[in-house]
């Protein structure tokens, strides 16, 4: 990162803030295919797939998020490319389906905060109240003018995916917008 | 209110505005009087007067006291009309929000954009990218900078950013399908591991996106678009795949920043590499041109493709993102003492004008067919149907008149031609000319010593000998017109 960023952004400043943190993730798949093709895979990973819109499934080592009918992001907590890639070929061998790698493609923040909802809010159209989007719950959505995908962890605790060069753009809208929740009053 | 005197009836008067932001006149709410309308509400309607975005507030006074006078009515008799919002002047600001300065939009940087900072680049803009446009050296200007680095990649070795290349991945059992029907094309007999450039047109028949197409595998290509039409290309090929295509077993991943790629180009590029690749035969026998590789550079996986968007014997190396600046760096280091030359955009331009190659959007302009630009070769003859086939089967499409890209050459090699002139055939005219094309690239070539430019122009190729005229403040600029590629036109020095 050390070379996309300009040590001068406040975007580098946001990450010093303790409730915007860079979260390693070891690989990263969009896994694309038929129903068939999306349980093999779920079920090499000894999980269920979320066959739901805007549900995810996961354990300590992946998580599945569902993007659409036929598409899948599956994040990678320890196991790296090369070898959960081989896994999931194997599997997914007797079915019509693509697995791209995409471990560089983005990167991962974590927001936790008591303000995520509503400083997500600043940029995401998306209804963040937890009864519409709830702890589980994931979706490829927009943040102003970049796409990212939004997990939410907890109540206060979302993961947001983002193409690496939109990343210092994300980080600049964010650590503007927290002024609002952050800056004592008066 | 503010009516000034004017000559009634005899002669036309001076126009008098009453709504600023709709332009409507004192006439206009006279006409809306003569025609009837007596209400205020209707005489807004009729006149749209107090309709625009300040909802009146700076005409609707004006207005009504017209209309009272007119009607023979005190003003409040004649009443208000309704307001709607905005109620108070909303700023531009609070439109913008924060989207204003460095978060106005986004700016995307490469992997490899702080050690092109370190080598000095001056950037450009490409879309949302930063690209490095050329790296001056002391008193270098553009100019000098240019020379310089086209020279390098000519006579030995240039190394170049293309991270920014659109890329996407196409997957499934009806890849070579999608691929068949969407791009002029044919794949079916492309083998895994070569590439082919690519053509895609609109269904109209004109040129869209260009870009060089590997096949991975079987049933998997790595197919590159252009820059700016990284994210449109995508949405193209899913529209068709969602909505058209609905029989194909076939997905679509963008992998655009998955990869970093630093093109390493010139006659010296295999022995800079050769060391570097841990072992990999690059040889020509072994990766020719126009081939793909997978393999290792100093340990960091590789996708290795043999292709060239100079003329050059030249490979672009794909590494994961965030090795990118590693590898540049071993690459650098390896490189830098042997007379390795970092290059920018206007140096590709340069190169790549030289050989007659197209930019999307500069040379074409989306009234281009693959004919009209020289690319009909690339059209697979046997194919039953590909998006924009039917379009280019009407006469209008098969017309010799119509423009076609070719060379041109400034009678005195040191003019060069400004991009976007007019070209006429026939000397001395006044306007309006009768304009046959205009020049869509024009560089100072240090290789050839002399200016050259690329253009549409009407019926160009059966033009070639003939002399045109580019008219201009300063006087008429004589062109010689001649083949588009002005530099090694049988591609020798790509196959070595």
């Amino acid at each position: 990162m050390s070379d996309t960023q300009d040590s001068r952004t406040p975007g580098r400043a946001a990450s010093v803030h303790g409730w915007l943190q860079p979260v390693p993730v070891a690989a990263r798949f969009v896994l694309q295919g038929g129903p068939g093709a999306l349980a093999a895979a779920a079920a090499a990973l000894g999980l269920a797939d979320p066959d739901a819109a805007g549900r995810t499934a996961g354990d300590d080592a992946v998580t599945i998020l569902w993007l659409g009918p036929d598409e899948r992001l599956l994040l990678s907590w320890r196991e790296h490319a090369p070898a959960l890639g081989a896994r999931l070929a194997a599997a997914l061998a007797a079915h019509a389906h693509s697995l791209v790698d995409i471990t560089q493609r983005q990167v991962a923040l974590r927001l936790t905060a008591p303000f995520a909802a509503d400083l997500l809010n600043c940029g995401c159209p998306l209804d963040l109240d937890p009864a519409s989007f709830p702890v589980g719950g994931g979706t490829r959505t927009l943040f102003n003018k970049t796409d990212i995908v939004l997990w939410r962890r907890g109540t206060e605790d979302f993961h947001i995916e983002v193409w690496r060069s939109f990343s210092d753009y994300l980080q600049r809208w964010l650590a503007e917008s927290a002024q609002d929740f952050t800056r004592p009053a008066g | 209110m503010g009516r000034l005197p004017r000559a009634e009836a005899a002669v036309p008067g001076p126009k008098a505005f009453v709504d600023f932001q709709h332009d409507v006149m004192l006439k206009d709410l006279d006409l809306a009087m003569r025609e009837g309308f007596r209400s205020i509400e209707h005489i807004k309607r009729y006149t749209t007067t107090g309709m625009a975005t300040d909802q009146g507030k700076t005409s609707n006074l004006n207005a009504l006291h017209h209309a009272a006078r007119e009607l023979g009515k005190p003003v409040p008799a004649v009443g208000l009309t309704t307001f709607r919002m905005p109620y108070t002047p909303v700023t531009f600001a609070s439109f913008a929000g924060q989207a204003r300065g460095e978060i106005f939009d986004p700016v995307r940087r490469t992997p490899m954009h702080g050690w092109a900072v370190r080598q000095g680049a001056v950037f450009e803009d490409v879309g949302m990218w930063k690209r490095a446009r050329y790296f001056p050296r002391a008193g270098d200007d553009m100019h000098a900078a240019v020379a310089r680095e086209c020279r390098a990649v000519r006579e030995g070795c240039g190394v170049f950013d293309a991270s920014t290349l659109g890329k996407i991945v196409v997957a499934g059992p009806g890849a070579t399908a999608f691929m068949d029907r969407l791009y002029v094309n044919d794949w079916s007999k492309l083998a895994v591991g070569r590439c082919k450039y690519g053509v895609l047109l609109r269904d109209d028949g004109f040129v869209y996106d260009d870009g060089v197409v590997a096949r991975l595998a079987p049933d998997r290509f790595h197919v590159t678009t252009t820059t700016g039409g990284a994210a449109r290309v995508l949405a193209m090929m899913e529209d068709y795949r969602q909505t058209e295509w609905t029989d194909l077993d076939v997905w679509l991943t963008s992998t655009t920043e998955q990869w970093a790629v630093i093109a390493v180009q010139g006659p010296r590029a295999r022995e800079l590499l050769a060391p570097l690749v841990d072992g990999l035969d690059i040889s020509a026998a072994a990766l020719p041109h126009m081939a793909v590789v997978h393999g290792t550079l100093r340990g960091i996986p590789m996708m290795l493709f043999r292709v060239s968007f100079t003329g050059e014997l030249g490979f672009e190396v794909n590494v994961p993102s965030d090795r990118g600046a590693e590898a540049l760096e071993a690459i650098w280091a390896a490189g830098a003492s042997q007379g390795l030359t970092p290059y920018g955009t206007e140096t590709m331009h340069v190169l790549r004008a030289e050989k007659g190659f197209i930019i999307i959007g500069q040379d074409t302009d989306g009234t281009v067919t693959p004919d009209d630009v020289g690319l009909a070769w690339a059209i697979g003859k046997s194919k039953p149907d590909f998006v924009g086939k039917r379009a280019l089967a009407r006469p209008s499409m098969r017309s010799p008149d119509r423009k076609q890209l070719v060379g041109l050459l400034t009678r005195d090699p040191r003019v060069v031609l400004e991009e976007g002139a007019q070209l006429v055939d026939v000397p001395g005219q006044s306007p309006p000319m009768k304009l046959i094309g205009h020049v869509t690239s024009s560089y100072a070539s240090a290789t050839l010593g002399r200016s050259i430019a690329l253009a549409v122009v009407a019926g160009g190729r059966a033009r070639i000998g003939q002399t045109l005229y580019v008219p201009m403040p300063g006087g008429e600029i004589p062109v010689e017109v001649c083949a588009p590629v002005f530099y090694d036109p049988k591609g020798a020095r790509l196959n070595v």
